[in-house]
């Protein structure tokens, strides 16, 4: 059949396919070692990763809870807006189809949140728009739309200030305390109420979870885990809408600010900043945000809060209270004016020229007579001065519940000795007890001024939200109070602040009309200085006189005379509370009780 | 255990094989849910039966007679390798198939049996001497050319299978490994490297082979495979997600899951049990292909037994390679898993193989 075949040459043969079992077996057990190693030993790393790819997480947004006002009118609210958000590949995504469009300036900050997950590149885009994205989902995985509630605020600039906005929360807030329980992409109060109470009005967010294939096509999105968004809570003010919207009209294009105050409760019934810009017309506008950030008319400063200013004649009510606590001078005192006076070797001039004559405490309150106020200092030094400012908060943050508020000045011996080196003159002293030099406030620290004056001492705390307790001036007798108030009653009633009068309550005020620069470097007239020497125009009052309710303090920036420019915004907002707000006037009542 | 079944139908053989090719309509059940390339069960169930048929024929032929002509057979393959390589279809940048009507044909998988019949036809042939002058020359002749060919089209992986199949049958033919002959081999592999990595490779094969080395530099890119398909085998766990259950599988995240990635799907759907499963069906199988030689040689039948121990060789470099790149352990290629990938020529080739080593031991008893 076949030749002969070697033996030795089959047994070889047969060594090598025996051989040939050495390696498959090793193989194998190498092969099972391995998958021992990923599905036992790392199992449940893949799992995990395995859950990473299918498993998607939509949040639902939770809208901002309302705020509204003392008598439920809505300040603020939720308005439905969808927004593009994009992580860093959906940014460059965005690049190259050319729809990023994104100022050079803002690149950086945009950058930065997104690499810390997706970050919002345009709010409030149209629906089009949104479907667009929407329907690119597979071709753009970084880039995303959700429905985001926007904020809304009816009122507009009129509340601007005191609710702040909202706006993205910044790679810098995400390390703060305050912003603990936000994540990148998260709208949060970046200013004003809405900064302040921003974890009462925050909600939270809903979840849902589904599953999506390598398309990123949701197969599943239901039955798994899911979460109801919760609105935050709603957040009444102790503020009376109508009087924000009086007050934005009453000032105009001045800019300026005012701060009306509950005497009793100390809580704020209205505050308000001018200019101001409604945070709709800003929002995710960087470009507009910008300028008005560099803008010289400063939209964004809180005046009520952190505008600092001279008093002017309006801190005659502290110097008043000092000289009749200090018995320096009484009821019946009088002080002759002859239009000037020489305090120290320096000569300081009446606003009246020709002079008021001799004139009472209460009538230099009333007429705002200057040299009775020279005469004065001349017995008061300026430390105890400053010790009653002190002890009427001024030159201090008052602890309203608003963010960055300014504490102003009250100047001493010591403080001047520490900035200047220099000693204390007598002619200084006169200078601040007209609430000029170096002294400077915030129109919020008038306001309580005026409160505390209205009360007989009572220093409240301003809150918008709640009550505070308050504190007490002392040393200052009742009738002391009496011969101030009657001044301030004058005021209105035949003097320099006529203007703040109106028909429904008895109105007492105190005007002032700060000057800005040395009255010897500038014309005499007012209306002939330039826009930034002219005088800011002070009215601080409260009414009615019998039973104080309500007390005000008006600020207009370079306005002019306090009489001519804030006595009538004054009386405007007085009007306003007792005319047009009568159901949300509740006496001695707090947002808490309604 | 007794791998010696002395009579009749060899039962570990065809065993081993049906489970296999049980285990695999499972999986591609699974598999074919979530693809749309076309590709469907019914269409691997009448491949099935093509292939038991081929199987069939297979095992009434004469292995020898086959081996006396399997030179024509080998230039018949040479040439379709060389057509696909110019004038194939081109699919994923390569030409490995030869459209004909709407049948696919891979001369890649011919090539491969066709190599196994004519090596074992030529180095049978030598008798008394292990590899004599003239089949060494037929030898080097016929898997270089081959070898190039499949190369060429480029199908690196599968030159390289038709390469270890060449190098597998001279072992077996028991030539003597002497110390030069292995340094003049380990040395020209050596220097041959970098001349392959500079030259011989396209961009996308370095890429594969960078991204092996380091699946996650590049996780949505050439290692998304690799990461994909570890994934899916971590996730099986100890007894898997279930049939059907898998997420990788199911929702398209593992890729190829019906043909090069068949084997992840069974990781992650039956789990670290259903891996050993599979694995000691291919180790008991590849024992019984070099039972199956043995007895060749014992019988003193040498076409045979390096006709078998070619099949072995054939089998079991794909299959071992493919389940060692599921486990993400050597770079990703294009190899079916015998007996189990979605797909027509692996399948019948396989079949023929097995039908012919069932042939070849039951003409060892025949005698």
């Amino acid at each position: 059949m076949r030749t002969v075949i070697h033996a030795e040459y089959l047994s070889r043969i047969r060594r090598r396919l025996t051989l040939a079992r050495y390696p498959l077996w090793a193989f194998v057990i190498l092969l099972t070692v391995r998958f021992w190693q990923l599905q036992i030993v790392r199992g449940e790393d893949f799992a995990s990763l395995a859950r990473d790819n299918y498993l998607q997480t939509e949040r639902h947004r939770a809208p901002r809870g309302l705020v509204v006002d003392r008598g439920g009118q809505v300040l603020a609210r939720s308005e439905p807006s969808f927004t593009l958000l994009a992580d860093t590949a959906g940014l460059r995504q965005l690049e190259d189809l050319g729809l990023l469009a994104v100022e050079d300036e803002d690149r950086p900050g945009l950058e930065a949140r997104a690499a810390r997950g997706p970050a919002v590149v345009r709010s409030g885009i149209g629906f089009a728009e949104a479907a667009f994205f929407e329907s690119r989902r597979r071709e753009l995985p970084g880039v995303r739309v959700e429905f985001v509630p926007a904020r809304d605020y009816p009122l507009g600039q009129a509340t601007a200030h005191l609710l702040g906005y909202v706006g993205e929360v910044t790679a810098a807030q995400l390390l703060l305390e305050e912003f603990v329980t936000a994540a990148s992409g998260d709208l949060v109060g970046q200013d004003g109420i809405e900064r302040v109470y921003n974890r009462t009005l925050v909600g939270s967010d809903g979840y849902l979870d589904r599953v999506v294939d390598s398309r990123q096509r949701v197969l599943v999105s239901g039955g798994l885990r899911r979460t109801e968004p919760v609105r935050g809570e709603t957040l009444q003010l102790s503020v009376i809408g109508a009087l924000q919207e009086t007050a934005h009209r009453a000032f105009g294009d001045e800019r300026g600010a005012f701060v009306a105050l509950d005497v009793r409760s100390g809580e704020v019934l209205g505050l308000g900043s001018y200019p101001a810009e409604n945070p709709e017309d800003f929002r995710g506008d960087a470009g507009r945000f910008r300028e008005m950030l560099a803008d010289s008319a400063t939209p964004l400063l809180n005046r009520a809060v952190q505008g600092r200013y001279p008093p002017g004649s309006s801190f005659k009510l502290v110097t008043a209270a000092a000289g009749l606590a200090e018995g320096v001078v009484g009821p019946e005192t009088r002080y002759t004016c002859t239009g000037r006076a020489r305090v120290a070797g320096r000569t300081f001039r009446c606003h009246r020229a020709q002079g008021h004559g001799a004139v009472t405490l209460r009538e230099a309150i009333s007429k705002s007579c200057n040299v009775f106020f020279y005469r004065l200092s001349e017995a008061l030094d300026v430390d105890v001065i400053a010790s009653y400012a002190r002890a009427f908060g001024l030159g201090g943050p008052t602890g309203v519940d608003l963010r960055n508020e300014s504490g102003g000045l009250i100047p001493t011996r010591e403080w001047k000795r520490r900035v200047t080196g220099e000693r204390w003159y007598a002619s200084e002293t006169a200078s601040v007890s007209v609430g000029q030099g170096a002294v400077s406030v915030t129109p919020i620290q008038m306001a309580r001024l005026a409160a505390a004056v209205a009360s007989g001492g009572n220093i409240p705390t301003p809150r918008l939200v709640g009550t505070e307790p308050r504190g007490v001036v002392g040393g200052i007798l009742p009738e002391h109070f009496e011969v101030i108030r009657d001044g301030m009653r004058d005021a209105v009633v035949s003097g320099t602040a006529w203007r703040a009068r109106i028909p429904s309550a008895e109105v007492a005020g105190k005007t002032g009309t700060a000057q800005v620069a040395s009255a010897n470097l500038v014309a005499a007239d007012n209306e002939d200085r330039p826009y930034e020497l002219r005088t800011h125009a002070w009215f601080v009052g409260f009414a009615p006189f019998d039973e104080p309710e309500i007390a005000v303090a008006v600020v207009v920036e370079h306005g002019g005379a306090g009489g001519a420019a804030a006595a009538p915004i004054g009386g405007e907002i007085l009007r306003t509370f007792f005319e047009d707000s009568v159901e949300t006037r509740v006496v001695g009542g707090g947002a808490e009780d309604q | 255990m007794d791998l010696r079944a002395r009579e009749g139908v060899d039962r570990v053989l065809f065993g081993c094989v049906g489970l296999l090719a049980l285990i695999a309509l499972l999986l591609l059940e699974s598999a074919l849910r979530g693809v749309d390339s076309g590709a469907t069960l019914s269409a691997h169930l009448i491949r099935l039966g093509l292939a038991v048929g081929v199987g069939v024929v297979a095992y009434q032929m004469d292995h020898r007679r086959l081996a006396r002509i399997s030179p024509a057979l080998f230039l018949v393959a040479l040439g379709l390798s060389a057509i696909a390589t110019t004038s194939g279809a081109l699919r994923a940048g390569t030409r490995r198939w030869l459209e004909i009507g709407t049948l696919t044909v891979q001369p890649g998988e011919l090539a491969k049996i066709s190599l196994v019949l004519l090596l074992a036809h030529l180095i049978a042939r030598s008798r008394h001497e292990p590899l004599s002058r003239r089949a060494t020359v037929g030898w080097i002749a016929a898997s270089g050319a081959l070898v190039l060919a499949v190369a060429a089209q480029p199908d690196l992986g599968s030159a390289a299978i038709l390469f270890g199949i060449a190098v597998g049958m001279v072992f077996f033919s028991g030539v003597s490994i002497s110390r030069k002959w292995m340094a003049a081999a380990s040395g020209s592999v050596v220097l041959a490297l970098p001349l392959i990595w500079v030259f011989g490779l396209r961009d996308y094969q370095r890429t594969r082979i960078l991204s092996f080395l380091n699946p996650e530099s590049d996780p949505l890119g050439a290692g998304y495979q690799t990461l994909q398909a570890s994934i899916a085998v971590g996730s099986g766990g100890l007894f898997g997600t279930g049939w059907l259950q898998g997420p990788q599988t199911s929702l398209q995240f593992l890729p190829a899951p019906h043909t090069d990635f068949v084997f992840a799907v069974l990781a992650e759907e039956f789990g670290f049990l259903g891996v050993v499963v599979v694995l000691a069906l291919f180790l008991i199988l590849g024992l019984r292909l070099l039972q199956i030689a043995v007895e060749a040689v014992e019988n003193k039948d040498p076409t045979g037994a390096f006709m078998v121990g070619g099949f072995f060789l054939m089998l079991h470099l794909q299959a071992l390679y493919n389940i060692a790149m599921v486990a993400g352990i050597v770079p990703i290629k294009g190899f079916p898993l015998p007996f189990m990938s979605y797909g027509g020529n692996s399948l019948l080739v396989a079949a023929a193989a097995i039908g012919l080593a069932a042939s070849v031991r039951r003409r060892n008893f025949l005698t």
